[in-house]
């Protein structure tokens, strides 16, 4: 609108004046795109996070959980000739077999079967040794956590994971929204780049909490929600594949499947569900796994797997393990299954493909050795801390205002209630960022408390989470909507830590996999996973301690104040305290500031 | 290992190099002028004016080992992996540094110091 103005020099000084405000005007419209973005799908985000964090150790969860695994013997070199001479025993008409073999992080042989009926895949574990099938417990172990992770699976065997998946994807979207809108609206992103101040107490405390775990981990959350997206692309953005793969019998989007993992289309079979298949005849293993060794210089074979092609020929492919290297889906080796002559490389090379492998890599951090895969669980717990400090500010920062806002009309002394929409937010807080942790704890303590022989067991350790989860959201709805008190987040806290420093007894109590036994033996894989249960534990325990209800932290003469959806009394506090004397203040400081603390405490 | 403990000490030198952080760390306000006091500072080798380009300095440092070149060692991984482990320490150190200015400022610039030389001696070990 200056276009009208004539020029003079106070319009040019107004001009001039503009741009600094335009750009808090831009600041304040992504501030309001971070907040909402963030708030509307934060619980799912959170707990999208928090489990898809768990699925760093989705194989060591795999192995807790089916304790029967404990103790198997090291593979030697000849493993997968044995493997596959004790699956011929049991399935003589096999027709397909996948076989994943044994490494450091899982000791078993896996082999996936199917046989002349084509259905569904069978899974068998073997003793690597042996070649003994090992009967374990029906669960799905880790493998919940991580497809509750992208398609919020419910069941084992799976229902709406389609629909599960678009609502991740939608969820993804609004983190990677709030992720860019947050650099922005971060008014001193380089200025605090290393500051925390808990000692100030309440909206400053959660501020500086939310934007240090924030920055310093940013590169793994732009990374891991960004490829999180571009893992479904053909799911999100099909239309790419339906305009080049256009065929004449309609969108051939196998053919780009094929493309993507550099096979060739006519290798691939399409069979319907009951088609009749020939078994495979015998195959000679050894010179195969020597010719793909001597390959690729040395280099780990993660699976073996063997099947007809689409013209019958007897296919042997051998796939490289995982760990050597950053893109996904390595490189695989095709060997003719009778003769054992080598047929070709499948590893696409092409710029986008190679791009596509290495965020798909990064996501899901196969490549990973221990240092570096817990490195990257603790960046996804400081994710999720991330997402709970921003969940929690919001109610503070309202608190906070309101408070202002009755004190100025001289209403201090009794706190008013708080506006439904509020105290809702409350209550889903407490649900989620309590309830989560309470729920994941439970459903490990049903793996080990139900009878072996229980029907549909899978699914019922799956009942006992959503039902821990849903009686801490019910519990929340109690303390923040309907009868607004203190104390609703201690409870689920408190009962949380009871649960995780119990597991290690349980395990005790019911199987051989024990610390008594793996700690003397350093079997450091399954003792992590109890030490850790023990660790989680106590940090919950901690901080139901500093949550518990009536505290009121030192230093601080005002006195509770009726209804509370944080964690703690947090207003008032730059009143009571405009200098709280530097940054060596109390330690026992600020109820508010416990989570905080905790996160860089573990 | 390495690059965690040479990311230390660059972080350190950069948060010592705010003003913030520097006066946590050394008590003095508002550091003098460079040159002009210099002989008479306290702490004259950590004026901020020489924190903040060492730190980057060290930065810049602790990623070159990460990509130099296989030496095709046994065990030895791809470059592309060491980068990435190179991002995760930068931003591991990066917690720790923000740990150590918020509970432990005047331990920051003595843990610095000794995690540059750790780093070296990391680094000549080929940790």
């Amino acid at each position: 609108m200056n276009h009208h103005m004539p020029p003079t020099p106070a319009a040019a000084a107004l001009h001039s004046a503009k741009t600094p405000k335009d750009r808090e005007g831009f600041r304040q419209a992504m501030s309001w795109l971070h907040t909402w973005a963030g708030l509307v799908l934060g619980w799912l985000l959170f707990a999208i996070f928090l489990t898809g964090t768990l699925s760093f150790f989705k194989n060591e969860f795999n192995l807790w959980m089916r304790p029967e695994t404990h103790g198997l013997p090291a593979a030697d070199a000849h493993v997968a000739p044995k493997a596959l001479a004790a699956l011929l025993r049991q399935v003589p008409d096999v027709t397909q077999w996948i076989m994943r073999m044994p490494d450091e992080r899982d000791p078993a042989v896996t082999l996936l079967w199917r046989d002349t009926g084509n259905g569904r895949f069978e899974t068998l574990r073997m003793n690597p040794q042996t070649g003994d099938a090992i009967t374990t417990r029906d669960t799905m172990g880790g493998d919940f956590f991580y497809r509750f992770h992208f398609e919020l699976r419910t069941a084992q065997k799976g229902r709406w994971t389609l629909q599960g998946r678009w609502v991740v994807g939608a969820a993804t979207l609004m983190m990677f929204i709030a992720l860019l809108t947050g650099i922005v609206t971060h008014r001193r992103f380089f200025k605090d780049f290393f500051t925390f101040r808990p000692n100030k107490g309440g909206q400053r405390a959660w501020l500086d909490a939310h934007n240090v775990s924030g920055v310093l981990v940013l590169p793994f959350y732009l990374m891991i929600t960004f490829s999180g997206l571009m893992i479904f692309h053909t799911l999100y953005m099909p239309s790419g594949i339906a305009t080049a793969y256009r065929g004449d019998k309609g969108i051939d989007s196998n053919a780009y499947f094929a493309d993507l993992q550099g096979e060739k289309p006519e290798r691939r079979v399409r069979r319907s569900p009951g088609d009749k298949v020939d078994p495979l005849p015998p195959i000679a293993l050894e010179p195969i796994v020597d010719a793909a060794s001597a390959r690729w210089h040395g280099g780990h074979i993660g699976a073996l797997q063997a099947r007809r092609d689409a013209e019958g020929r007897v296919v042997v492919e051998v796939t490289r393990h995982e760990g050597d290297r950053l893109q996904y889906r390595p490189p695989r080796l095709l060997f003719d299954g009778i003769t054992g002559q080598w047929l070709e490389q499948a590893d696409p090379t092409s710029p986008a493909v190679t791009t596509y492998g290495v965020l798909y890599g990064l996501h899901l951090a196969r490549f990973a050795g221990p240092g570096m895969r817990w490195a990257l669980f603790g960046f996804g717990l400081l994710g999720s801390l991330m997402i709970a400090t921003g969940m929690v500010l919001w109610t503070v920062k309202r608190s906070a205002r309101q408070q202002t806002q009755s004190q100025r009309k001289g209403t201090a002394t009794t706190a008013p209630r708080a506006p439904f929409g509020e105290r809702l937010v409350g209550a889903i807080n407490i649900a989620t960022l309590g309830g989560l942790p309470l729920a994941c704890g439970v459903y490990l303590a049903s793996n080990r408390l139900l009878p072996i022989a229980t029907t549909h067991r899978a699914d019922t350790e799956l009942a006992w989470f959503f039902s821990a989860w849903g009686l801490a959201l019910l519990w929340g709805l109690w303390c923040a909507v309907v009868r607004p008190q203190r104390g609703g987040w201690s409870v689920p806290m408190a009962a949380g830590a009871l649960v995780w420093t119990t597991l290690p007894v349980l395990n005790a109590l019911t199987t051989q996999a024990h610390l008594g036994v793996t700690l003397p033996t350093g079997e450091w894989m399954w003792a992590g996973m109890d030490l850790s249960f023990l660790a989680t534990g106590a940090l919950m325990g901690w901080l139901a301690w500093r949550l518990r209800p009536g505290r009121v932290p030192h230093g601080r003469k005002m006195a509770p104040t009726g209804a509370q959806h944080a964690p703690a009394p947090t207003h008032a506090q730059e009143h009571a305290h405009p200098h709280h004397g530097g940054h060596h203040g109390d330690h026992a400081g600020n109820a508010a500031m416990a989570p905080s603390k905790a996160m860089s405490g573990g | 290992m390495s690059a965690f403990l040479l990311c230390f000490a660059a972080w350190t030198a950069l948060a010592l190099g705010m003003d913030r952080h520097h006066e946590d760390a050394f008590g003095t306000a508002e550091p003098a002028p460079r040159r002009a006091h210099l002989p008479g500072l306290k702490h004259p080798w950590v004026h901020p004016a020489y924190l903040r380009p060492a730190g980057w300095a060290m930065l810049l440092l602790s990623l070159w080992p990460a990509t130099s070149p296989a030496d095709g060692a046994p065990g030895a991984l791809p470059a592309s992996i060491n980068v990435v482990v190179w991002v995760a320490a930068l931003s591991v150190s990066a917690m720790a540094v923000t740990a150590v200015v918020t509970w432990q400022p005047p331990r920051a610039p003595a843990l610095a110091t000794v995690a540059l030389v750790a780093a070296l001696f990391a680094q000549a070990w080929g940790w």
